[in-house]
């Protein structure tokens, strides 16, 4: 659906030129939500907004469906730009406006007739869940609400992809998840091309399909969602990993500590066996849980448990050999 | 003070005061019509969002510039061959809205410039991202957001008007700002000339609460 070709970014406007995006190819499938997550100052919202060329990539090609879109301009561009739609961080809405007429604005633009208008802009809004707010302006409105306009206002016109600039940044935890829901229930029903940044991994974790992963300009890694949590193997996603996983102990629990602590990683159907009593009961060696959750990412699980294993040096080793033939990984962390 | 006196300087007030009305009535509405499309001309042909052109900005900001520098007194004067042509006279109120006018639209067309750099970037970002046309983003969002500092900008005009059309009476215009210098200070009619003040702090106040008021109105903050 979205081809983008060794897109780079240069800012050149000030002393010290910034490349923003290098050399960045993606390809984002009809109908799945697309995640790119980063640190602020990564450049996923500069990449984001070469898709509707908000922002001009300095080289590279943009080519939605089969179509390449780097050179439109004037009418051309419009036009394309009508199929896809955007939300933002800071909404955006425009606040002399009614939510009414922020959602017409849209159709207005696509050349939709007023009777036209005055007919789909309530059933937007009951899409959206405010049904209730026609005359409302934004200033009345919560975060929420106005994320909730500037989504029935992004899909007036049907279109075919959808580009999420932090959508949820700005709201709290409750907030943003009745957003995601909503995200992915559009996303589900119609089947549009979702394209979300965010630097949130918990975002990423509960509505996206495949996630790229931004830092300093470039791409680090791109997969699935499950694979990014269940086998990072880029150091910055690592990284950002542990900071939705946080699984550090406390140094005096470390220090008492006899024998080895393992990081078992679960996934799948494995993570539904009782592998730690299995073990336990096999060779003689203490088994102790010492912390551990189980998440279901795109409905599968994965399991992360850190135990203390004790015994004979060469019991715990075959130990740890025999918890490695059943679990998706083992590492030693500690010991 | 007897009442002749007095029914005097009512009588001299009320011509003063349509006058002025007048003066400012024509140069407002002109630096609304004229001024409005100015300013957005300076702001457009400056944002790198649509229709950049250095070339009309440099040009119409410098017009615009060369216009506010010239100090009024020197308008007023300067423009009398301008005004001739177009009115056949340079004397009475409506002769003096020639040059007030042009120093309105000038001040104004900055003024408008400025309320719609105030107008939040995403906004207008999110209206391209839509597929809008420059003009639905000139008419729904650019004039739109800008109104409150539009008019807020317009009551700073009219508050400046009353102010310059006090110097109109060097060109024999009239108005409450020319009895005041004309009776209270070529005269030494001291009591015209807090009469006339008064009425002129008075008609500021009011200007500047109604245009307070509607831009509040509009300000769906």
């Amino acid at each position: 659906m979205i081809d983008l070709q060794h897109i780079t970014v240069n800012f050149a406007d000030s002393l010290h030129p910034v490349s923003a995006v290098k050399d960045v190819s993606l390809k984002i499938e009809t109908g799945e939500i697309f995640g790119i997550v980063g640190t602020s100052g990564a450049g996923k919202s500069t990449l984001l907004r070469t898709i509707n060329l908000l922002q001009r990539p300095t080289s590279g090609r943009v080519i939605i469906g089969e179509t390449d879109i780097t050179d439109y301009d004037g009418e051309n561009l419009r036009k394309m730009r009508l199929q896809m739609g955007m939300i933002f961080q800071q909404f955006n809405l425009i606040h002399t406006k009614t939510v009414f007429d922020n959602v017409a604005f849209t159709l207005k633009a696509a050349g939709v007739s007023k009777p036209e208008i005055k007919e789909r802009v309530p059933k937007l809004l009951e899409v959206v869940g405010l049904a209730d707010k026609t005359g409302f302006y934004p200033g009345q409105l919560s975060g929420g609400q106005k994320q909730r306009v500037g989504i029935a206002r992004a899909l007036a016109n049907n279109p075919k992809i959808l580009l999420c600039d932090e959508p949820t940044s700005a709201l709290d935890s409750e907030t943003t998840n009745s957003i995601l829901e909503l995200l992915k229930d559009i996303n589900r029903k119609t089947g549009i091309t979702m394209v979300l940044i965010t630097h949130e991994m918990t975002v990423v974790k509960e509505i996206c399909d495949r996630v790229a992963v931004m830092n300093q300009a470039v791409v680090v890694e791109e997969n699935t969602v499950f694979n990014i949590f269940a086998n990072p193997k880029a150091d910055f996603t690592k990284l950002l990993i542990q900071h939705s996983n946080n699984f550090s102990l406390p140094e005096r629990l470390l220090a008492q500590l006899k024998g080895k602590v393992l990081k078992i990683l679960y996934r799948g159907g494995g993570a539904e066996e009782p592998v730690i009593s299995d073990t336990a009961q096999k060779y003689a060696v203490a088994v102790n849980i010492l912390h551990g959750q189980i998440e279901y990412i795109s409905d599968s699980p994965l399991g992360v448990l850190l135990v203390n294993i004790n015994g004979a040096p060469a019991m715990v080793e075959e130990a740890i050999r025999y918890i490695k033939s059943r679990v998706e990984s083992v590492e030693v962390v500690y010991g | 003070m007897d009442s002749v006196y007095i029914l005097e300087i009512v009588a001299d007030l009320t011509k003063a005061f349509g006058e002025t009305f007048y003066m400012i009535a024509i140069s407002l509405t002109l630096s609304v019509l004229i001024g409005v499309p100015l300013g957005l001309l300076l702001y457009v042909t400056d944002n790198g969002l649509f229709a950049k052109n250095r070339f009309v900005n440099i040009l119409s900001g410098l017009a615009v510039n060369v216009t506010r520098s010239t100090p009024f007194v020197i308008l007023l004067v300067l423009v009398l061959p301008l005004t001739q042509r177009l009115l056949g006279t340079t004397i009475g109120p409506i002769a003096a809205s020639v040059p007030l006018s042009i120093a309105a639209i000038a001040f104004y067309a900055r003024l408008v410039q400025s309320s719609l750099l105030e107008v939040d970037k995403g906004v207008i970002e999110a209206a391209i991202s839509m597929g809008a046309s420059p003009r639905m983003i000139i008419v729904d969002v650019l004039l739109s957001e800008g109104l409150p500092g539009l008019l807020r900008g317009l009551t700073i005009t009219a508050v400046s008007l009353i102010g310059y059309s006090a110097m109109a009476g060097i060109v024999g215009g009239g108005g409450v700002g020319d009895l005041a210098i004309r009776f209270g200070y070529y005269r030494y009619q001291t009591d015209v000339m807090v009469i006339t003040v008064v009425v002129l702090v008075i008609l500021v106040q009011v200007v500047q609460t109604f245009g307070d008021l509607f831009a509040r109105k509009f300000d769906r903050l």
